[in-house]
């Protein structure tokens, strides 16, 4: 069993500062639930909470429905991987598994059963004799990973596992990480910065920021309607472009206008945002995701495709991103993260432009005027006030 | 010519420091009449009578037994005292915490002449003047600043992600210092317990003030005495007293040496 619930958990540390606000979260037994967000959106901090390590200031967390609040990390029956992994330097692999069971006073054969059997599992029987410092990244990390599963615990908790490896290396782990996470049906948070690691391990993904709960939603839903302006923004690679616009109803029906461009919105956009019919005259964030433009010619008809020139074409093999202008005014980017890292491009760039994920086949030149088609039955509508998506 | 400007410097500073030693070793195998008649370094008959005649000594034997009951008695308390201190110093923020810090220097600012009165007045008042248990007591109050300031800054070295895996894997804050941060810290305890043996082992003044019999003098003081009490220098004797004083340190030096390996840290993260 372990169950894990935020009810109301508050954080606030010495200082003054609020690093978590209000969170409510229910996680179910056997679960693999992954908070992410930017650093400092108090994701870290509610993992610790649950490990013992920080002080609750308010609220209550419960494990199996007990408040564990004034537990020591020892009496919460979980287990936890560090971002650094945090290895005892002066203990043998095998003694750095075994600790957790020479603590809870284990007998020493079923200690030798059970450390031999976590091995196996993370394949790495032939390190048991080596220390810490002899050992690959991606090595340490499985010993990590073992000293979590020797003792059988509650609850994992993960703190950026992955983040100290190489990118290929962090494919690999995270591969296995959900692979034995499903073979364990342990009831896993765990805790990233990356929206592609959430979106690949999570069950279910909670997006944080500024301390606050944005969303927690299985990871179709969250790419598919996003509850905030912030989510939209984080979720996606590249993720959505925001910008504000308006809404104008014409003789083709309702249309948003966002700069000098404008698409119309069709009756599927429509059904899932009923209220911006509504909402004719009125300005709105309106966000389109990069991967639904494209170059090949609709079926001509009006307001179903934006014309504008080309700023930057990245080519990425198998697809491409095309970054064009726009005289659309963006969305605030202290709202959003700055996903220029990932993304590879300066906030300058992003700052007036929209990027399309496209087919690498006939990419324009820089400069150049085209015409992008957009499948309008995927915009997105936010009020511009409170951030979130319209019902 | 390069490596001559190197090397030239770092033989005549070994000769510096190695050459005393080699002439105090050469005295100590010569009869004391051929000190100066047989000048040479190696001497032309060596004999080990200036030893016996040290260890023969009713005082050497006594004193070398208070010197180790000191040194040792001094080098456990103030790891006793001083890893728990700078263990809070480095991992509670408390209020006077720095002030604290700053306070634990005092000590080391006094010149050791200035505390020679006080703390016979201290000694004679509290009836423990003449006793080992004061010496050991003095001792560990004048090593405890340099001991805490140098396991503080160890220990605030070691990521505290260690002893926060220590305590989610079921060890006690104590379990997480014992198996955790003590194993860790073994290079600079060492380090702490040779300077804190060495100075217990080599102090003379405060012995010179504190001490008056042979229930609680130390070698030094007792090489002291020697020095006086002959009227004529015995060359060879003192020479050999001198060296058998430092054989402990040597020998301490030499256990320690491949203990304090570097970089037992490395690998505990990233």
């Amino acid at each position: 069993m372990g169950e894990v619930a935020f009810r109301d958990v508050v954080k606030r540390f010495d200082d003054g500062t609020i690093a978590v606000n209000k969170l409510n979260i229910e996680v179910a037994d056997g679960e693999f639930l992954v908070l992410v967000g930017p650093s400092g959106c108090g994701k870290s901090t509610s993992l610790r909470m649950v490990a013992g390590l920080e002080e609750v200031s308010g609220g209550t967390i419960e494990i199996d429905g007990e408040v564990v609040n004034s537990f020591t990390p020892r009496d919460r029956d979980i287990a936890m991987v560090f971002q650094s992994y945090a290895l005892y330097p002066h203990m043998t692999v095998e003694k750095n598994m075994a600790f957790p069971l020479r603590m809870a006073k284990v007998s020493a054969a079923e200690k030798d059963r059970r450390v031999k059997e976590a091995a196996d599992i993370l394949d790495i029987g032939n390190l048991l004799n080596r220390y810490p410092r002899e050992l690959s990244g991606g090595q340490r990390q499985r010993v990590a990973m073992g000293r979590a599963i020797v003792r059988s615990p509650r609850v994992f908790l993960m703190d950026e596992p992955l983040s100290n490896l190489d990118a290929k290396l962090r494919v690999q782990m995270r591969g296995e990480i959900s692979h034995l996470q499903r073979e364990l049906r342990t009831t896993t948070l765990y805790v990233t910065h990356d929206q592609v690691e959430a979106m690949t391990l999570g069950d279910r993904v909670a997006v944080m920021h500024n301390g606050v709960l944005q969303q927690l939603a299985s990871p179709e839903k969250l790419y598919a309607s996003p509850g905030t302006v912030f989510v939209a923004g984080f979720i996606g690679s590249p993720p959505m472009n925001l910008c504000h616009g308006t809404v104008e109803k014409g003789e083709a029906g309702l249309t948003v206008r966002f700069g000098s461009m404008a698409l119309g919105i069709d009756e599927e956009s429509l059904a899932r945002y009923p209220s911006v019919s509504g909402r004719a005259g009125q300005d709105i964030i309106v966000g389109m995701r990069p991967e639904c433009f494209s170059f090949e010619a609709g079926d001509g008809a009006p307001g179903r495709s934006i014309r504008t020139s080309v700023d930057l074409v990245e080519m990425l093999g198998a697809e491409a991103l095309v970054y064009v202008r726009t005289d659309a005014r963006p969305v605030n980017t202290k709202d959003l993260v700055d996903t220029s890292s990932d993304v590879g491009v300066s906030e300058k760039v992003r700052a007036n432009a929209m990027v399309a994920r496209v087919s690498p086949k006939g990419l324009p030149q820089v400069g150049e005027t085209v015409e992008l088609h957009y499948e309008t039955g995927e915009l997105h509508f936010f009020d511009p006030v409170s951030g979130l998506a319209l019902s | 010519m390069r490596a001559a400007m190197v090397w030239l410097p770092l033989a005549a500073l070994v000769l510096w420091t190695v050459g005393p030693f080699l002439i105090s070793l050469s005295v100590s195998f010569k009869q004391p009449a051929q000190v100066f008649s047989d000048p040479g370094l190696i001497p032309a008959q060596p004999t080990l009578d200036a030893y016996f005649r040290v260890i023969e000594r009713p005082g050497f034997q006594q004193a070398l037994w208070n010197s180790v009951v000191i040194a040792f008695g001094s080098l456990i308390l103030t790891l006793v005292v001083g890893v728990p201190a700078a263990y809070a110093l480095a991992r509670f923020r408390f209020r006077g915490r720095h002030l604290l810090l700053l306070f634990s220097l005092l000590p080391m600012l006094v010149p050791k002449v200035g505390l020679m009165f006080p703390l016979f007045l201290l000694a004679v008042n509290l009836g423990a003047f003449d006793s080992r248990i004061f010496m050991i007591l003095v001792f560990t109050g004048m090593l405890l600043p340099l001991a805490v300031w140098l396991l503080l800054g160890f220990f605030e070295a070691i990521p505290r992600d260690l002893e926060e895996a220590a305590a989610v894997d079921g060890a006690t804050q104590m379990g997480a210092i014992i198996h955790i941060i003590l194993p860790l810290s073994i290079p600079a305890l060492l380090t702490v317990a040779v300077l804190a043996f060495r100075e217990a082992w080599n102090e003379f003044e405060l012995v010179l003030a504190l001490t008056m019999t042979g229930n609680s003098r130390t070698l030094p003081y007792e090489l002291f005495l020697m020095q006086d009490a002959t009227g004529i220098a015995d060359f060879p004797v003192q020479n050999a007293f001198a060296l058998l004083t430092i054989v402990p340190l040597i020998l301490v030096y030499l256990r320690i040496e491949r203990y304090a390996a570097e970089g037992l840290l490395s690998g505990a993260v990233k």
